[in-house]
């Protein structure tokens, strides 16, 4: 309940700064248009699409449909809509939200790793970010209009991840602390790699997966012993942020590949009463019963990078067509957003299932869905539009909207 | 559809009587391969496509191709009336059939692929998987001089058994491994220098006209003789696999140290001869430059393997007609070292628009993705998505490359006198979700979707 209470306060305050947000495009619309080529419509507050498909992202499709796009909000979504004179009218083939990476390192800066310790779970990613990273353009042009950056899984507690849209000519964060991430895997154990040199400083634990558990447990259990103030997720201090985690007050999101590191995930998870989002997931498909009884989200992503090494996962390509039949909600994630979903369609996943797990699965994995992820009246303007049929490797992208402001080959018009 | 079915099922019994009194004539039955194969669709890529086509194959080869062809009853029907027929794929350029695909040594000219395929390497089980049929290896890009490459067929247990054409030309690299550009090109200008000189002192003493190279075929053609006394001669340099020449190559491996340098610069000359093309590495847009230079001065012919950066040779490339193969990533993005600006390059569309043909080439990678440019569906997929025509998209992958390597007359289009290499599938060839069906080799299924535990495994939608 009480992270309920805190994911709401966040969603109000993303929404009055994103009330503010529009209200700012709007008077610089009207004011300079000429000068900002990037968020100028040119004065056009309204385009209307008429798409030969529309999907809505949640499963459902129009054919054919129109969209109304007004101040980078969808303000209508129908079969048919009549168009004003003042109206910009676009016709598309067919036209899908826009597609949410769930799990990215695009535009760390510095690298997302921290040497010196293996629990920093005050790292917040969004210091970080480096918005003029050109990576943000190859993702608009992939189609994908929202960014979930997360640490990368060197450090056993690693950091927060942020919530933000890849358009725009400053960040247009949708949340900076989504959430905590833990890594529940190998991956903390290889950070040593100093470890034949046992003299020098910076021989860090963990060095065996046991240490992984060892650390995530005993810090997690310092902390429930620890009695302090409530406080707000951007917590500065580490006791305070691993405070707030086992209180439950912080969303969490923990990295697990392997069958036996995803039980050991919720063995902990239990000890604690954390509710971890799961991701990664390459062997999924072997704890579908765990997964159900647990009632798990899960951010995929095998079909993009495949862990190889110590944790030697066994690959199977029909895990989203088992995660989806097993009724796990899960969202495709990591890179190349739309060829997973091509690809995991072509594994046996059905097109509407594929689509929703790069647009609206996501969304509501991340706590976003009243904003983002499908195509439906209130929501973000944020769609993309295909040339054919989107699962097929054939369809062009003619064009990608964010907040009503239309990109091609990444750039803005 | 269902009428005319029983109509020429009726036909089917006279032409039964007919058909056992040919037995007894001949008296020969039809061999285990000879089959028929009834297809919804008939993508024969050298003429128009059929709809609900019939193939008869007999003896391997492809007989006879239409839409209203009587099935002689001594033959084996494979139904495919709800399947898509194509000609197997030719990979005009693989390195994966090889343990290993380069030489320490920078010029090793003497040098086969036959000696180094293994036929085992996940690579012909993969290409089996996905449709292809017909593969023609060539030494890494990294040796100078690298060897000869060779082109098989994608099925078989030895080597010998899958040739198709044994010495299909030598492969160069422009990429020096280290140090400088200007020494490699020097050297390999050398060798070559070498050879020609050898060829010129030879010359003035007569020799034995070489006739222009026309590769012979492992088995002759259905509509030419069987190879005369001096055909299986020259083939020792063409490179056919009869045992004239099978027992030639068996003792070159006793030669002497000079002996091997004289087969050193045979492979060499061959290329001066123009009996054998080169297959030409360019790691960029300047080694394209160079590539022509080297084919002006010493009168060569070439296959043009390219390196992603090449296309900033298109207009060059255009001007010559050069087979060229492209780089498997198709689709990369590329920064300015200056202004820092990332600019999104589609290597197909920047060939399509200079006028350049353009061939496709397997990633060489033993551990294949699930994603990308691993599959040659998904390459001519993607040219298609930028602007390519689905014909020539599928041309590229069949009757293209098997044209540029001369071996047009054999593989790469289904028409009669061509290997039955082909691959049926499940739909469009270019579909996310078609998948090969059944693949054949020579007339005989060396694939079979429903008997591939791995995929099966790899799809399984119960968890075990």
């Amino acid at each position: 309940m009480k992270d309920q209470d805190q994911m709401h306060q966040f969603k109000l305050l993303g929404r009055v700064c994103l009330f503010a947000c529009a209200m700012w495009a709007g008077w610089n619309n009207s004011a300079q248009c000429a000068e900002h080529p990037i968020s100028g419509r040119d004065g056009q507050q309204a385009t209307l699409i008429q798409a030969g498909v529309v999907h809505i992202g949640d499963g459902t499709t129009l054919r054919p449909g129109m969209v109304l796009v007004v101040d980078g909000k969808v303000q209508a979504v129908a079969e048919k809509i009549e168009s004003t004179t003042e109206m910009q009218v676009l016709t598309v083939a067919e036209i899908t939200p826009g597609f949410i990476d769930a799990a990215s390192s695009v535009g760390i800066a510095g690298g997302a790793g921290e040497v010196t310790s293996e629990v920093t779970p005050d790292f917040v990613v969004a210091d970080a970010l480096d918005f003029q990273d050109p990576n943000f353009a190859r993702q608009i042009d992939s189609g994908i209009t929202s960014i979930h950056v997360t640490p990368n899984t060197d450090n056993v507690i690693a950091g927060f991840a942020g919530l933000l849209k890849t358009g725009g000519t400053t960040p247009n964060w949708l949340q900076r602390e989504t959430g905590l991430f833990l890594s529940m895997c190998n991956d903390p154990t290889g950070r040593n790699s100093s470890r034949s040199r046992p003299e020098t400083l910076y021989v860090r634990q963990p060095t065996n997966r046991m240490g992984v558990v060892w650390i995530l447990r005993s810090r997690l259990h310092a902390a429930q012993q620890t009695d302090t103030e409530p406080s707000s997720v951007s917590a500065v201090s580490t006791d305070q942020a691993l405070s707030d985690l086992v209180q439950g007050k912080t969303k969490t999101y923990a990295v697990s590949r392997t069958a036996y590191d995803i039980e050991t995930l919720y063995r902990i998870a239990n000890e604690f009463s954390i509710r971890p989002v799961l991701v990664g997931g390459d062997e999924a498909y072997k704890v579908i019963d765990l997964l159900k009884r647990e009632n798990s989200s899960l951010i995929f992503t095998s079909l993009s990078t495949r862990s190889t090494g110590t944790e030697q996962t066994e690959l199977r390509w029909s895990s989203p067509t088992m995660l989806a039949k097993a009724e796990i909600p899960f969202a495709l994630a990591g890179d190349e957003l739309l060829n997973q979903a091509r690809i995991a369609h072509r594994f046996g996943l059905e097109p509407t299932a594929a689509l929703a797990a790069i647009t609206s699965v996501p969304a509501k994995i991340l706590g976003f869905e009243n904003q983002i992820g499908k195509i439906a009246a209130g929501l973000d303007a944020d769609l993309v539009a295909f040339r054919g049929d989107p699962l097929q490797v054939t369809s062009a992208i003619e064009w990608v909207m964010i907040d009503g402001q239309i990109y091609s080959n990444g750039k803005g018009q | 559809m269902r009428t005319e079915f029983c109509r020429s099922q009726s036909r089917y019994l006279l032409s039964m009587v007919l058909a056992c009194c040919t037995v007894g004539v001949c008296g020969s039955a039809a061999l285990a391969q000879d089959l028929a194969i009834k297809a919804g669709k008939i993508i024969t890529v050298s003429g128009p496509t059929l709809e609900n086509g019939i193939i008869i194959i007999r003896d391997g080869r492809i007989a006879e191709v239409g839409a209203d062809l009587e099935i002689p009853v001594d033959l084996r029907l494979l139904d495919a009336t709800d399947k898509v027929v194509m000609p197997g794929i030719v990979d005009p350029h693989s390195s994966a059939a090889l343990n290993q695909a380069n030489e320490r040594n920078a010029v090793v000219p003497f040098l086969s692929v036959v000696d180094g395929i293994d036929p085992m390497r996940p690579y012909f089980e993969e290409s089996r998987r996905n449709g292809v049929t017909t593969a023609v290896v060539v030494p890494g890009n990294s040796t100078m001089i690298g060897g000869q490459a060779s082109i098989v067929k994608t099925a078989g247990i030895y080597v010998d058994d899958m040739l198709l054409l044994r010495s299909a030309g030598l492969k160069l690299s422009l990429q020096p491994p280290s140090g400088s550009r200007m020494s490699h090109i020097a050297r390999l200008r050398r060798e070559l220098e070498t050879a020609k000189r050898q060829l010129a002192e030879a010359a003035e003493t007569p020799p034995v006209t070489p006739e222009p190279e026309k590769p012979a075929p492992e088995k002759p053609a259905p509509d030419q003789p069987p190879s005369s006394e001096t055909g299986a001669v020259e083939s020792s340099d063409s490179g056919t696999v009869q045992d004239p020449e099978r027992t030639e190559s068996a003792e070159g491996a006793t030669e002497t140290p000079a002996d091997s340098n004289a087969a050193a610069n045979q492979a060499v000359k061959d290329l001066l001869t123009g009996k054998t093309r080169a297959f030409i590495y360019c790691q960029n847009a300047a080694d394209v430059g160079q590539a022509f230079r080297l084919m002006d001065d010493f009168k060569f012919n070439a296959v043009l393997v390219l390196g992603q950066d090449c296309y900033k040779a298109a207009g060059e490339i255009a001007k010559r007609n050069v087979p060229v193969i492209l780089d498997p990533t198709l689709v990369y993005w590329k920064r300015d070292p200056v202004t820092r600006l990332d600019e999104k390059i589609v290597l197909t569309k920047l060939y399509q628009d200079a006028g350049v043909k353009f061939l496709f080439q397997s990633n060489d990678s033993d551990s294949r993705q699930s994603l990308g440019s691993s599959y040659f569906w998904f390459q001519a997929a993607t040219a298609v998505r930028y602007g390519l025509s689905r014909e020539e998209a599928i041309a590229a992958l069949t009757l293209e490359p098997a044209k540029a390597l001369g071996i047009d007359q054999y593989v790469g289009s289904i028409q009669a006198g061509r290997d039955a290499d082909l691959v049926i599938l499940t739909g469009d060839p270019l579909d996310v979700s078609t998948w090969v069906d059944q693949t054949l080799v020579n007339g005989k299924v060396v694939y079979e979707r429903k008997t591939d535990w791995k995929l099966k495994l790899l799809l399984e939608a119960q968890p075990q």
